[in-house]
């Protein structure tokens, strides 16, 4: 068919250095690819606690594992596919088959999955259950934002704020469809589910920020259902639960206030939008937000030093006076990935 | 053996367009649902280049959200429901009478039938494109309370149900059909471990098909009446998880569905092209059927992060491990049929072997995964959607590619033109890699599957969703080439002869293409490889080797 030094040899080479060239690059790839440095790190390999580092190190032992079988099996396939190319154009020993290796190469498969199996039963009480809780913490998944409320009632929507080196219990639930709670560095994703919560369990070694958002397709807004954790020391969670403002903040920017008379009507409506989404005011004037609809909503101040709003339910409203000029720009967390946005100039009195 | 004379209709034959609206002759069946299938999957890979450019940069507004979730649930449902599902029963149509030496299938008309439901269901599926409240938008998985009335209210969701009812009456039909056939209608000497491999692969792919689908219509049925008759199967606080369990029960044994007569197809080119019988044929039969069986009894492990008690947990985890057993078994033994034989590199063996090689990539991510701990952390991220691709696209898209190059000679009596085929492998593997590869790294930096655009301060996303995006690229490149390949060859193509590669099976028997009767006499069968018997002058049992 081919002779030697005829067309057979150039063809021939091109596949081999393809295939080499590619199973070099796959290597030189795989060997980047935990180096890049994320401005935000949501890296479930780079974990900051002893669930999620618990979960690396077994995966560490299975991922070596199943490197090993990759190489292995692909190289001995790769080998055969280059060495027993055609030569010539006699038919090679015609062999069916072989018992002995059959069962060799169920056998083999099956020790390896066995320590798979073994490895992860070990310590799988321990990632999913956990050590005895310090801390418990609600959490509701709701289209698309996270709330949380913490054992004194107090509530937070987006950032959970825990304190570092404790064990966190998370009774997770929602309020509408499916959603999962997933902060990759902290601990493995646990379903949200309507009418129905779901034991997790999270602990931050140190102090810092750690992020993940929803990991179950819950919608419109699924892809910026984000979540934030915040590590705190202990004597600072405390401060935070009995709603100290932390040190440095300035005065109030605005007053929550009830029943005084509005200058300026906002709509929440169920197209989730705000209306009008911008109005202008005099300093000393009374701004009330009213839920319309039957969705949830919320008013959250980009400004931590302007109050925003609690969960607002149908028919809920929610007044400010504001004491400063300046434009204020604010968000319901739960609808900010459908643009649902508004602002508030306040001009001098 | 004998010949049988068929009995010549004097009625008026209908010729050209009407000809293939009214055929039931199972060959012009089998090349509609191939083209048919093929438009799909056309249709499909543009929805994934759409995908992958909103998602080639962070924060991008190329789609709407809306928009984007529409066009992910509708490229993985035409990939599984309209493409990869009935292109193998394509396949099966043309070649499965073929190979067991039968003059058509047993129920030429439901045949038919089946056929022309693939592309009611899927303009069925498309048409909620049309409506004001757009296409359905809860992924191909369709969870609910997502898919629910209040969540869901357009019309594009419902669409979407009666659609898949309408594709899963077809494959049920197909699967009955094909299972009648294979076990009636075998030549004489044609025994059951005689049958090609692919013959196996189908019958037990039929097999699957017919016993899960009904719980995927059923549990289609159980949210289509939640919607539209007010029944509460899945809401005012019902578990959500009771969907899943139904649904899995089917879409678990439906992965292998989509794989296993790629595996079938994978096993008759690598013996044609290396000269050798496939090694451990039985060890092969047995290792899709245990596939087959235990297919239905690992699904849970797709539910690994919704709360199951641990023991539940613990039992899908030793099944999925096990069922990694006759998946390396397959792959073992496709490396022995290799090992020692004389391969000729034709574009369709090209194919089988990076088959092989992907399909091994894509068990091995998967088998990571198994592990419930390290499934917490990887479910539901792009390390899930690179082991999808893996096994469905590495797997079953490049088998079916060698299934074309292989049985183009046979379907149109040309060759596909094999420069232009050798170029289109190469830079479809090179592109298939470069796109799933880095999605293993996205999975293990935290990147959640199905968000419509990812926020852009997760810097450590972007060098790995560009590459996919441009990889994605290179394999529409690959396909735009077997497209042209196609149109060259379809007409101009070098002519083919009855037995183009010095095949095994009974396919390569007869004409290319086939006369409307198959054969004239069917050959006698005294091995499990008839056509080599044939060449060789082999007379008896005992003489072939």
């Amino acid at each position: 068919m081919s002779r030697p030094g005829g067309r057979y040899t150039v063809v021939s080479v091109k596949p081999r250095r393809l295939l080499l060239g590619m199973l070099l690059a796959l290597g030189v790839v795989a060997a980047l690819a935990p180096l890049p440095a994320a401005a935000v790190d949501v890296s479930p390999l780079n974990c900051a606690g002893p669930n999620a580092c618990d979960i690396v190190s077994i995966y560490t032992g299975i991922f070596w594992l199943a490197m090993a079988v990759l190489v292995i099996v692909g190289g001995l396939l790769a080998y055969a596919a280059l060495r027993f190319r055609r030569k010539d154009d006699r038919e090679p020993a015609q062999i069916h088959g072989n018992p002995r290796l059959e069962i060799l190469w169920t056998a083999i498969p099956v020790v390896i999955l066995a320590f798979l199996f073994i490895r992860t039963t070990l310590r799988i009480d321990y990632v999913r259950n956990g050590p005895p809780p310090q801390q418990t913490i609600q959490v509701t998944g709701i289209q698309w934002a996270w709330l949380f409320k913490y054992p004194n009632g107090k509530t937070a929507t987006t950032k959970l704020t825990i304190p570092a080196g404790q064990v966190i219990r998370l009774h997770i639930t929602s309020r509408d469809v499916l959603h999962s709670f997933w902060v990759p560095r902290l601990g493995g994703q646990i379903y949200a589910k309507p009418g129905f919560s779901n034991d997790g369990w999270i602990e931050a070694s140190q102090p810092g920020q750690y992020f993940g958002q929803c990991n179950e397709l819950c919608g419109l807004g699924h892809w910026f259902m984000l979540l934030e954790v915040d590590a705190v020391t202990p004597a600072a969670y405390t401060a935070f639960l009995s709603g100290v403002p932390p040190p440095g903040a300035g005065p109030p920017l605005a007053d929550k206030v009830t029943g005084a008379p509005a200058a300026v009507s906002v709509n929440e409506t169920d197209d989730l939008k705000f209306q009008p989404s911008s109005a202008t005011l005099k300093v000393g004037d009374v701004v009330q937000w009213t839920n319309t609809g039957i969705a949830i909503h919320n008013v959250t101040f980009d400004n931590q030093q302007v109050p925003s709003s609690d969960t607002q339910n149908g028919g809920d409203k929610f007044e400010l006076k504001f004491n400063k000029p300046g434009t204020y720009h604010y968000v319901c967390t739960f609808h900010v990935s459908v643009g649902m946005q508004g602002t508030i100039t306040v001009t001098g009195g | 053996m004998a010949s049988i004379a068929l009995p010549r209709s004097e009625a008026r034959t209908p010729s050209g367009v009407m000809a293939w609206l009214t055929t039931v002759d199972h060959k012009k069946i089998g090349i509609m649902y191939l083209y048919t299938t093929f438009f799909f999957f056309l249709v499909g890979g543009i929805f994934a280049l759409l995908m992958r450019t909103q998602l080639a940069v962070g924060n991008n507004n190329f789609l709407a959200a809306q928009t984007y979730n529409e066009i992910m649930t509708l490229h993985g449902t035409t990939m599984i429901f309209l493409w990869i599902i009935p292109v193998f029963s394509g396949f099966g149509n043309y070649f499965v009478p073929l190979m067991i030496g039968a003059r058509d299938m047993a129920f030429p008309r439901i045949n038919a039938f089946s056929f022309w439901l693939i592309p009611l269901g899927g303009l069925t599926m498309y048409a909620g494109l049309l409506t004001k409240t757009g296409a359905a938008a809860a992924g191909w998985t369709g969870y609910v309370p997502l898919t629910e009335k209040a969540y869901a209210a357009g019309l594009g969701q419902d669409l979407w149900i009666l659609g898949l009812h309408i594709l899963g009456i077809s494959s049920i039909m197909g699967a009955i059909n094909f299972l009648v056939t294979i076990q009636n209608m075998r030549a004489p000497g044609m025994t059951w471990f005689r049958l090609p491999l692919f013959v196996w692969a189908i019958e037990i792919t039929a097999a699957l098909t017919l016993l899960a689908t009904p719980f995927l219509a059923g549990v289609q049925g159980m949210v289509l009446m939640d919607r539209q008759l007010g029944t509460h199967f899945f809401n005012h606080g019902a578990d959500p998880l009771l969907y899943q369990f139904i649904f899995w029960f089917y879409s678990h044994p439906a992965v292998y569905i989509m794989i296993l007569p790629a595996m079938g197809i994978v096993s008759e080119i690598l013996p044609v092209f290396s000269r050798k019988p496939i090694f451990g044929y039985r060890a092969m039969a047995f290792s899709m059927a245990a596939i087959g069986v235990l297919g239905f009894m690992v699904f849970a492990h797709h539910m690994f992060t919704t709360g199951l008690p641990l023991a539940l947990q613990e039992f899908f985890m030793a099944t999925t491990a096990i069922i990694a057993v006759p998946s390396g078994v397959k792959v073992l033994n496709w490396l022995a049929t290799l090992w020692g034989g004389s391969i000729k590199y034709t574009t369709a063996m090209l194919f089988a072997v990076g088959f092989i090689l992907m399909f091994l990539m894509g068990g091995v991510d998967g088998v990571v995964t198994a592990s419930l701990a390290v499934d917490y952390q990887l479910h539901a991220t792009y390390w899930v959607v690179s082991h999808i691709h893996y096994v469905l696209f590495g797997g079953s898209v490049f088998g079916v590619f060698g299934a074309i190059f292989f049985w183009f000679p046979k379907i149109t009596g040309r060759y596909l033109n094999e420069t232009l085929g050798k170029l289109q492998f190469w830079l479809q593997l090179v592109g298939f890699n470069i796109t799933f590869m880095p999605m293993h790294f996205l999975g293990l930096e935290g990147m959640p599957r199905r968000i419509a655009s990812w926020t852009a301060n997760r810097t450590d996303w972007a060098p790995w969703n560009l590459l996919a995006t441009i990889g994605a690229f290179m394999i529409a490149t690959a396909v735009l080439i077997f497209l042209i390949n196609f149109a060259i060859s379809v007409r101009g193509g070098r002519r083919a002869p009855a037995d183009p590669w010095e095949g095994n099976t009974l396919e390569w028997a007869t004409t290319s293409p086939p006369p409307a009767y198959n054969f004239d006499t069917i050959p006698p069968i005294r091995s499990g490889r008839p056509v080599r018997d044939l060449r060789r002058g082999v007379t008896t049992a005992a003489e072939h080797a």
